[in-house]
């Protein structure tokens, strides 16, 4: 079974009626689906760190974080260092959306072959901070990156762990984050925790 | 005169100030979205004479889907009074109105439900029943 776990940094349900981001549309359409809630501050950091199961210790993270022990899976970009973790590593604060995608989207393809993913973009985030991108632009490309990766893979999570920036800091964003996914949740009418995210992987990898 | 205090005058008046400060926040929030709850939403839709609701809750997708919809037209018709009651912290007002499913946006005149939209509509929808309401 080819199993995906991607997350999103900075994509937000609030931009969906603007930017009609038709795949994401579709997921939301036929998929479990939820809110991911992560209170202020929030940094790439720290929010995947409590995906993967470990803690934030402010410290530069060292060694394979537990769910990809426990799952097998293959790193793509976390952003749980900087550079970020993984196959693909890039710096955080020089990333370009358009390359990370197609960076990102090659090493999922070929890496689902071989076992399940645990994958990441941070540039969304970072170009909306950087007020370099036209915004549905942005939400286009996402998109259709998704569509690939998505597409390729049996069993997905697709997620973001926070929202759109707020503010210049770059660890204020709107505290609620997408969660559209082929698990579903025992209590679909409660928040998405961000360690939850990691637990229904681990439940999705079997 | 008697300068004895009267504890129940006390507590009229306090709860008057606080009515008075609560309505004054409100008028003074024209283009926003107010955040209503039991203390200040019959004062809200005593105080706008057409008023949109948005009824949501923190786990539901949709909602945030919709709410910047809300937040524009706030803006765009700052003669209405634009509010969102968060239904798991408020069920009673929700359940005044019989809020079944989220998000529902309940239009009202003269503190009268009137109409009301289920889902996450496309602005025009929404607009469409506003300006209906406004004579428009």
């Amino acid at each position: 079974m080819k199993a995906l776990l991607i997350g999103v940094d900075g994509l937000s349900y609030t931009s969906f009626m603007k930017c009609n981001p038709r795949f994401l549309m579709s997921l939301f359409g036929s998929t479990f689906r939820g809110v991911v809630v992560n209170r202020r501050p929030q940094t790439h950091e720290s929010s995947w760190l409590s995906v993967l199961g470990m803690d934030y210790s402010g410290k530069p993270n060292e060694g394979v974080p537990e769910l990809a022990k426990a799952t097998g899976a293959t790193l793509v970009n976390v952003p749980i260092s900087d550079p970020t973790t993984g196959i693909v590593s890039l710096k955080i604060h020089e990333v370009r959306l358009e390359d990370e995608l197609n960076q990102v989207t090659e090493a999922v393809l070929e890496s689902l072959n071989r076992g399940p993913v645990i994958a990441g973009i941070v540039g969304l985030d970072v170009e909306l901070h950087r007020g370099s991108l036209d915004k549905c632009k942005a939400y286009s490309m996402v998109d259709s990156a998704l569509r690939k990766m998505v597409n390729a893979a049996d069993e997905f999570i697709v997620f973001s762990p926070f929202g759109e920036p707020k503010a210049p800091s770059e660890s204020e964003h709107e505290e609620y984050g997408i969660y559209l996914s082929t698990v579903p949740r025992p209590s679909e009418h409660e928040t998405v925790k961000l360690p939850e995210i990691g637990l229904l992987f681990r439940k999705l990898v079997g | 005169m008697s300068t004895e205090r009267d504890p129940e005058l006390e507590a009229l008046l306090r709860k008057k100030i606080k009515q008075m400060m609560s309505e004054n926040r409100n008028m003074e929030k024209g283009g926003e979205v107010v955040h209503l709850d039991s203390e200040n939403f019959d004062s809200f839709l005593r105080e706008h004479k057409i008023a949109v609701v948005d009824f949501w809750a923190e786990w539901c997708a949709p909602c945030f889907i919709l709410s910047p919809v809300i937040e524009e037209l706030a803006k765009d018709y700052p003669q209405v009074g634009f509010g969102k009651v968060n239904s798991d912290q408020n069920p009673q007002i929700a359940g005044r109105y019989g809020v079944m499913s989220l998000p529902t946006v309940i239009f009202f005149r003269d503190g009268e439900p009137v109409d009301e939209v289920i889902g996450a509509v496309p602005r025009e929808e929404i607009e469409i029943r506003l300006k209906s309401l406004l004579g428009e």
